[in-house]
């Protein structure tokens, strides 16, 4: 893996962490196998000189585990089901493009979108596809894979003092 | 019954998510799923007291929202909550007249001090 590469990974599995909420993230190697799914959320992204897609996939009873209602004590349906797996792909991208930000690269995403299949699973493709697995809440497993395609003349930036001062998760601001 | 609050957000998890975190606060909460959507809410709703929006939503975003509302004279606090967290977007939203900004994932406690911080009328000295 080059260097920039292997930087844009530390980046996704970061994003991947602080999502977690916990350092249970793992980088899936090249070549393992996936468990396919039946759902998947995908979102494109588009830069100057780095472009691509990200994914989530997890299992209706991961899904239904995580949920936040569920976690409040309520029931779930299948249709919120479908939008938690969505936002999760969202907070995800939205970490990694702040990443992004801070060293200098800015990037578009789109809007999620929901993938129904029989059997669902990412290729794996040498540097251009980064799996990891991220277990959430109760020991449930969902994989996030990043899908790049970075210009040879994509550099990254030292993150500048500004930079360094982006808001983080969590984070609230007032004008 | 408190003051009225609309969430615009795309995203179904999101609006029930604050809808749990102000309604034991004691505000009344109603939801919208994009830009267009809210601006028909509010255009229903003169007593609402604060919207919570989105910055990425389908056919209308957060920030043409705000503008459309200032364009017309409504002067209502609009608070982000996203996942975007770039200054210049901040920056875009504060001259559109945002009052807040808050990034996704959301603390709760952090969103129901500051609905009551923008959502209650100034101090008149």
């Amino acid at each position: 893996m080059t260097e920039l590469l292997s930087v844009l990974d530390a980046m996704a599995f970061e994003s991947c962490q602080t999502l977690a909420s916990t350092p249970a993230v793992r980088r899936v190697p090249t070549g393992d196998e996936q468990e396919p799914s039946e759902l998947v959320a995908v979102i494109g992204f588009s830069g100057d000189l780095l472009r691509g897609a990200v994914g989530l996939t997890g299992t209706r009873e991961a899904l239904r585990a995580t949920h936040p209602a569920t976690l409040a004590g309520e029931t779930t349906n299948p249709e919120q089901l479908d939008d938690w797996l969505a936002e999760m792909v969202n907070q995800l991208l939205g970490r990694f493009k702040a990443h992004l930000h801070r060293r200098g690269v800015g990037i578009w995403m789109s809007t999620p979108l929901l993938l129904r299949g029989l059997s669902l699973s990412v290729a794996s493709s040498g540097d251009q596809v980064h799996r990891y697995e991220l277990v959430l809440s109760g020991g449930h497993v969902f994989t996030f894979w990043l899908d790049l395609n970075a210009d040879a003349g994509l550099t990254l930036g030292e993150i500048a003092e500004g930079d360094a001062n982006t808001p983080n998760p969590g984070d609230v601001l007032f004008f | 019954m408190g003051p009225r609050i609309l969430v615009v957000d795309d995203s179904a998890t999101i609006r029930d998510q604050v809808r749990r975190a102000l309604q034991p606060a004691g505000f009344e909460v109603f939801d919208a799923r994009d830009g267009i959507d809210g601006l028909a809410q509010l255009d229903s709703a003169p007593d609402t007291a604060l919207v919570i929006c989105d910055v990425h939503m389908p056919r209308m975003d957060g920030l043409e929202m705000i503008a459309l509302l200032r364009d017309r004279g409504d002067r209502r606090p609009v608070l982000m909550l996203t996942t975007e967290g770039q200054p210049a977007l901040i920056l875009r939203a504060k001259a559109s007249g945002a009052r807040g900004w808050i990034i996704k994932p959301f603390d709760p406690m952090l969103l129901v001090k500051a609905v009551q911080v923008l959502s209650s009328p100034p101090a008149v000295r």
